[in-house]
C-alpha cells in the first residue's frame, strides 16, 4: 500500500490514479446487478425437479407469466402480527418509518445541493467566490454526514419493526423483491464508501483542476448512487399501493420488472425527488439561520445569512413543480383506480388533502415573507415595497379559496340551515376550477416576488429595457387573466370537459416562470447597482420565517406521506392482502396531524443534536466575506444565483 | 455568548413547538373521520357447527336479518351482505326475476303459469335434478379445461355439491334463459360469490347453501358442509385458514349505508347496482343487462333534453335541469323516469340507504363516465338502448354533440 501510494505522489500519477479509482466505482456499481441477470435466467423450464408450470395473468399488465411464488398469505390477527404492550403497532412502524424517511430524504438531497454549489463554486473565474461556494458545500457534506449514520440506524430500526410487528406482510414483500434486496444492499455500502472517500477526499482533491473534476464526479456517482437506493425504495411502497408482476392472488409471475415498474412509480420517484431537495434546502436553510442568529462575529452572520439564502432558492427551485407533479401522480393515480383518486380528493381523505393545501399554501406565504423581509438588506428595494400588501392580499385570497371544501360533514340541523351540503356562496369555490386557480395565482404571485427580488437593488441599462418591462409586465397580466378567465369559464362546462382546462392554466404559469424570469435576467445584464446586498443584516423576522419554511416542509412529507399510505385502506397491499390487524381502519385526521407533529418534533430534536455535532469540529473563519455592517460586501460580486 | 445561545434555542425550540401545536391544532379541528375496515365474518368452528346454526347464519347472509318476511311486509327490500335478493326471488310477495327464482315452497303450493320457471321446485330439489341434464354434461364438456374466471371444472354430482359449486363458479352451469344476453345463453350474469364485491368465505357459502336446502323446514337435507367437502376433496377447516378473518373479511352487514366516505365502487358493492348496470371503472359492474349502460357523461346531458324526459318534466313529474341532479333523481326516484327500452325494474328504496354526499359523489362518479371509457373497457350498450351502440365513430360524433350541448 505504502509504495503505492509513493507511486502516486506525482501530479501525472494521481490523475491516473484518480481516473482508475472512478472506474472501480463505475465497475462496482454495475456489480450488483450480475445476480438480477442470474435469476432472471433460472426459470422453472430450465428444473427438471419442477413437476408442474402452472399459468397465471398479472394482475396489472394482464399478461400470462409463469407462477414462481405462493399466494399472498391470508393474515391473521395475532399469529401474523406483534405488538408492544397496549401500543398500536401501525403508529410505531409509522413512526420508525417517519424517521427512517426524514433522515434518508436529507441525506439523498443535501448531495444534490453539493454537486451543484461544487459546480457552480468551479465555474467562478473570481477565486474568492469560488472557494466560498466551494466551502459551502463542505459545510453541507459536513451537516449531512452525522445524519448518514444515523439514518443507517434508523434503517435497521426499521427492518426490525418491520420483523417484530408485521412479520407476515415483510416476509411477503420480501418474497416478492427477493431478487433485487440484495442490490439494495449493495448499493447502500456503495453509497457509504463514495461518500466517505467524497467528503475526507476534499481537500487532497482540491490539489488540481483535474482532481477537483474528479472529486465532482465522485459527487455524480454518489448522486447516482443515491437516486438508485430510493428508486428501490420507492418501488416497494408503489407495488404496495398498485401491485403489478403478480397474479390476482398475489403470486409471483417471474418478472421482476413488472413488480417494480408498477403503474404509479414513476410519478412517485419524481414527486419525491423533488419533495427531497424542496426539504433539504429547507433543513439546511434553517441549519444556516440557527447559525446567524447564534453568529459571534458580523463575517459570521453575512456568511450563514448568504449559506440560508442559497439553500432556501435551492428548495424553492424544487418546490415550484412540486404541485405540477403532484398534479401527474393524482392523474395516473385516477388512470390506475378512479375509485382511489376519488377516495383522496373526494372520499374519506378529503379533509387531508384539505390540510395537505393548507400546508402547501403555508409554504408559499412564508416564502414572499421571507423574500420581502429580505430585500430590507438590498438598497434600492424601498421602491417596491408599496406592491407587498397587494401581493399579501392577492395570496389570502388565493389560499382561503384553496382551503373551501366542496362538501361539508353536517349534522342534519346544519344541513338544514345551510339549505344543502354545499354553502350559497362560498360552495362555488369548493370545485377545481376554483381550486386550479388559486394555486396557479399563488405560484405566478410567488414568481412575480422572486422577479422583484432580482431587480431589487438594480437599475436596468439595457437599451430595450423599456420594451422588456412592459413584455415581462404583459407576460404576468396574461398569465393572471388567462388563468382566471379559465377558472371562470370552467364552471360553465361539464366536468370532464372542465378537467382539461388545468392544463393551458399550468402552462401560464410556466410562462411566467420559465420566459418571465429568463427575461427579467436579460434585462438585467449588466444593470446599475444601487448598493450590493449587505449580508448578515436579514432581519430576525427573515430568520424565524425561515424555520417555518422548514417546519412546514417536514410537516407537509409527513402529510402527504400520510395520504399515500391511508389510501390503500384497509390493504397491506391494495387488492391482495387485507390488513387484518385491529387497525385496519383509517385514523381521524387529529390523530394523523398529531403524530405528525410528534414525528417532526422528533426529528428536529435528533437534527439539533447533528447540528451540534457539527458545531463541535467547526473551526472555521468565515472570513471570505468582508461584512460591512451597512455598507454591504466589499468587492464581493454576487453571481445571478444569489439572487 | 453562551447565555445568548442558550436563548436563542430556547426561543427557536418555543417557536417550533408553537407551529407544531398549531397545526396538529388544525387537524383536531377539522371534522373527524374515521375509516372502518369492511368487518370481518364471524368466526365458526366448523367441527362443531350444526345444521341449525349454519341455516341461521345463512339466512342473516343472504337478508342481513332474522325476519326477512317482516322487513318486506315493512316494504323493506332484505338484503344482506350475500346480495342475493336483489336478482334472485325468495318471496312471493318479492320482485326478482334477473336470476332463477329460490322460491321455496312446496310444489303444490306454488300455481305458476309456467311450469318452465321451475316454480314447483324447491332449490333443493332442483339441485338433484339440474346436474343429470343434458346441458350440464354439455357445459362440462366445454369447459373440461377450467371456467376461465374461477379456473373450476364443472363435476358436481347431484344435492349439495350443485348448489356449492353455482357459487363458486356460476358460468359452470347456467339455467337456460338467465344467461347475459349475447353470450349464447351461456355466462352467467352472477358475480363469483368467493371474490370481490360479495366475498363471502368458504363457512359463509356453505351456511347460505345450508339455508337453501333446508328452507322448507327439512333439517336432514342440510348436507352442504359434507358436500362442499366431497366437492372440494378437503375438509372444510382446512381450505381457507383465515379466510374468515383475513383474507375473507366482507363488506360489514350491518354497514347497508352508501356513506360520505364511501367509495364508488364501495358504493356499487353494497347497494348492488352491478347486477343490473355495467359501469366504467367498477371491476364487478361488468355483466349487468338488466339496466341501461352507465355513462352519464355521455347520457345524462341528451336524456335531459330527450322528448320523453320534456314531457314528464313538463307534466311535472320529474324535476332534474342538470345531469347531476337527472343522475341523483334517478337514484333517489327512479319510478319517474323510466329510460326508454327498460322496465321499472329499479329498487326504490335507495332514498333510505344514502347519505348526501354519498349520492354525490356517486352522481359525480357516473357523470365522469364517458362512452370513450365504456369503449376502452370493451363495454356496451344494451340494444334495447335508443341511442345504440358504443361504435368508434358513433363515440366521436356523440362527444362532438355533446360539445355542442354544453
Amino acid at each position: 500500500m505504502r509504495s503505492l501510494m509513493r507511486w502516486l505522489q506525482s501530479p501525472k500519477r494521481k490523475r491516473v490514479g484518480a481516473f482508475l479509482a472512478l472506474s472501480l466505482f463505475a465497475v462496482a456499481l454495475l456489480l450488483p446487478l450480475v445476480p438480477v441477470f442470474a435469476v432472471a435466467e433460472d426459470t422453472p423450464a430450465a428444473s427438471s425437479d419442477t413437476p408442474k408450470i402452472e399459468k397465471a395473468k398479472d394482475v396489472f399488465y394482464k399478461t400470462e407469466g409463469i407462477v414462481y411464488g405462493p399466494p399472498a398469505p391470508k393474515l391473521k390477527y395475532p399469529d401474523n402480527y406483534g405488538t408492544y404492550g397496549t401500543f398500536q403497532s401501525r403508529t410505531i412502524l409509522w413512526m420508525a418509518n417517519q424517521q427512517h424517511l426524514y433522515f434518508g430524504s436529507f441525506v439523498l438531497a443535501v448531495p444534490m445541493f453539493v454537486m451543484v454549489v461544487e459546480l457552480v463554486g468551479m465555474l467562478q473565474k473570481d477565486k474568492r467566490m469560488s472557494k466560498k461556494y466551494d466551502d459551502l458545500a463542505h459545510e453541507f457534506m459536513k451537516i449531512s454526514l452525522t445524519a448518514y449514520s444515523i439514518t443507517a440506524i434508523l434503517g435497521g430500526l426499521l427492518i426490525f419493526t418491520f420483523l417484530a410487528l408485521y412479520p407476515g406482510f415483510f416476509m411477503y414483500l420480501a418474497s416478492i423483491f427477493r431478487p433485487v434486496m440484495h442490490v439494495y444492499a449493495l448499493m447502500f455500502i456503495l453509497e457509504s464508501g463514495v461518500l466517505y472517500v467524497y467528503y475526507y477526499g476534499w481537500d487532497k482533491m482540491n490539489d488540481s483542476p483535474f482532481l477537483k473534476w474528479c472529486h465532482l464526479s465522485l459527487s455524480v456517482l454518489l448522486n447516482t448512487v443515491g437516486l438508485v437506493l430510493m428508486f428501490f425504495a420507492n418501488t416497494w411502497l408503489a407495488f404496495m399501493q398498485a401491485p403489478a408482476g403478480v397474479d390476482d392472488q398475489g403470486r409471483f409471475l417471474g418478472n421482476i420488472w413488472n413488480a417494480i415498474h408498477t403503474p404509479l412509480v414513476i410519478p412517485i420517484v419524481v414527486h419525491r425527488i423533488l419533495g427531497n431537495a424542496a426539504f433539504g434546502g429547507g433543513v439546511v436553510a434553517a441549519y444556516a439561520a440557527y447559525r446567524f442568529l447564534a453568529a459571534k462575529s458580523p463575517e459570521e452572520k453575512a456568511h450563514y445569512d448568504w449559506m440560508s439564502y442559497t439553500a432556501m432558492f435551492m428548495g424553492v427551485l424544487n418546490l415550484i413543480p412540486l404541485p405540477f407533479a403532484g398534479y401527474w401522480l393524482m392523474r395516473e393515480v385516477y388512470a390506475y383506480r378512479q375509485q382511489m383518486g376519488i377516495t383522496l380528493m373526494g372520499g374519506l381523505l378529503a379533509w387531508v388533502f384539505i390540510m395537505q393545501a393548507t400546508m402547501i399554501a403555508t409554504l408559499f406565504i412564508t416564502l414572499n415573507y421571507y423574500l420581502w423581509t429580505a430585500m430590507g438588506r438590498m438598497p434600492g428595494s424601498e421602491r417596491y415595497t408599496r406592491f407587498f400588501k397587494y401581493m399579501l392580499l392577492v395570496l389570502i385570497v388565493a389560499t382561503l379559496t384553496w382551503l373551501t371544501p366542496h362538501t361539508l360533514v353536517m349534522t342534519p340541523a346544519e344541513l338544514k340551515a345551510m339549505g344543502g351540503a354545499q354553502h350559497p356562496v362560498i360552495g362555488n369555490y369548493g370545485v377545481m376550477s376554483a381550486k386550479n386557480t388559486a394555486i396557479n395565482i399563488i405560484i405566478t404571485t410567488t414568481v412575480l416576488c422572486f422577479c422583484i427580488y432580482q431587480r431589487a437593488n438594480k437599475v436596468p441599462t439595457v437599451k430595450w429595457a423599456w420594451w422588456g418591462n412592459l413584455a415581462l409586465g404583459a407576460i404576468f397580466v396574461g398569465a393572471a387573466t388567462n388563468v382566471i378567465f379559465l377558472g371562470i369559464y370552467g364552471y360553465f362546462i361539464p366536468a370532464n370537459v372542465r378537467i382539461g382546462l388545468s392544463v393551458p392554466q399550468v402552462c401560464s404559469t410556466l410562462t411566467t416562470l420559465f420566459i418571465g424570469v429568463t427575461l427579467n435576467t436579460m434585462i438585467l445584464k449588466n444593470a446599475r447597482s444601487l448598493g450590493e446586498i449587505r449580508w448578515g443584516q436579514m432581519s430576525t423576522r427573515g430568520a424565524y420565517a425561515l424555520f417555518l419554511l422548514a417546519v412546514a416542509f417536514t410537516w407537509t412529507m409527513a402529510v402527504m406521506g400520510y395520504i399515500r399510505s391511508s389510501v390503500r385502506l384497509h390493504w397491506h397491499i391494495n387488492e391482495i392482502m387485507r390488513d387484518a390487524s385491529p387497525w385496519a381502519f383509517t385514523n381521524p385526521i387529529g390523530y394523523a396531524g398529531n403524530i405528525n407533529s410528534l414525528n417532526v418534533l422528533i426529528f428536529w430534536t435528533m437534527l439539533l443534536f447533528v447540528f451540534w455535532l457539527g458545531t463541535l469540529t467547526d473551526k472555521k473563519v468565515h472570513s471570505t466575506v468582508k461584512d460591512t455592517a451597512g455598507e454591504g460586501i466589499e468587492g464581493v460580486s454576487i453571481p445571478v444565483g444569489s439572487h | 455568548m453562551e447565555k445568548k445561545k442558550k436563548g436563542i434555542i430556547s426561543k427557536v425550540g418555543m417557536w417550533y413547538l408553537l407551529i407544531l401545536a398549531i397545526f396538529a391544532g388544525y387537524t383536531n379541528w377539522l371534522p373527524q373521520i374515521r375509516g372502518d375496515a369492511p368487518e370481518a365474518a364471524v368466526a365458526v368452528d366448523v367441527g362443531t357447527v350444526t345444521p341449525e346454526q349454519l341455516k341461521e347464519m345463512g339466512q342473516k347472509i343472504i337478508f342481513g336479518t332474522d325476519d326477512p318476511e317482516g322487513a318486506l311486509r315493512k316494504g323493506e327490500t332484505p338484503i344482506g351482505k350475500g346480495s342475493c335478493p336483489l336478482c334472485h326471488r325468495f318471496f312471493m310477495d318479492q320482485k326478482a326475476d334477473r336470476c332463477p327464482n329460490l322460491i321455496a315452497l312446496p310444489a303444490e303450493q306454488v300455481s305458476s303459469p309456467d311450469p318452465e320457471k321451475l316454480l314447483q321446485m324447491t332449490e333443493e330439489e332442483r339441485s338433484y335434478k339440474r346436474p343429470l341434464t343434458e346441458r350440464y354434461q354439455s357445459f362440462k364438456e366445454k369447459l373440461s379445461g377450467g371456467e376461465p374466471n374461477s379456473g373450476i371444472k364443472p363435476h358436481a354430482t347431484p344435492g349439495g355439491q350443485y348448489l356449492v359449486e353455482s357459487e363458486y363458479c356460476p358460468n359452470c352451469f347456467v339455467v337456460a334463459g338467465f344467461a347475459i344476453k349475447g353470450t349464447n345463453d351461456m355466462v352467467s350474469p352472477m358475480p363469483i360469490i368467493n371474490k370481490p364485491p360479495i366475498e363471502l368465505t368458504d363457512t359463509e357459502i356453505v351456511s347460505v347453501v345450508t339455508f337453501l336446502q333446508t328452507r322448507s323446514g327439512d333439517m336432514s337435507k342440510g348436507t352442504a358442509k359434507e358436500s362442499w367437502e366431497a366437492y372440494f376433496g378437503k375438509k372444510l377447516g382446512e381450505a381457507a385458514p383465515g379466510a374468515v378473518a383475513a383474507g375473507g373479511a366482507a363488506p360489514s352487514a350491518d354497514s347497508k349505508l352508501a356513506l360520505d366516505t364511501d367509495t364508488p365502487d364501495q358504493i356499487v358493492g353494497k347497494m348492488g347496482c352491478f347486477a343490473c348496470h355495467k359501469i366504467p371503472g367498477i371491476a364487478v359492474a361488468k355483466i349487468g343487462m338488466v339496466g341501461p349502460l352507465l355513462i352519464e357523461g355521455t347520457n345524462a346531458p341528451n336524456r335531459i333534453k330527450s322528448p320523453e324526459y320534456r314531457k314528464a318534466f313538463k307534466e311535472g313529474k320529474v324535476h332534474a335541469t342538470t345531469p347531476k341532479e337527472y343522475v341523483m333523481e334517478s337514484i333517489m326516484t327512479p319510478w319517474l323516469f323510466i329510460v326508454p327500452g327498460f322496465q321499472d325494474d329499479m329498487l326504490k328504496d335507495f332514498s333510505k340507504k344514502f347519505t348526501f354526499a354519498a349520492l354525490s359523489n356517486m352522481a359525480d362518479y357516473l357523470l365522469q363516465q364517458t362512452a370513450d371509457k365504456a369503449i376502452k373497457e370493451g363495454l356496451d350498450r344494451l340494444p334495447q338502448e335508443k341511442e345504440g351502440p358504443l361504435k368508434k365513430t358513433a363515440m366521436g360524433n356523440s362527444d362532438k354533440q355533446l360539445a355542442m350541448n354544453n
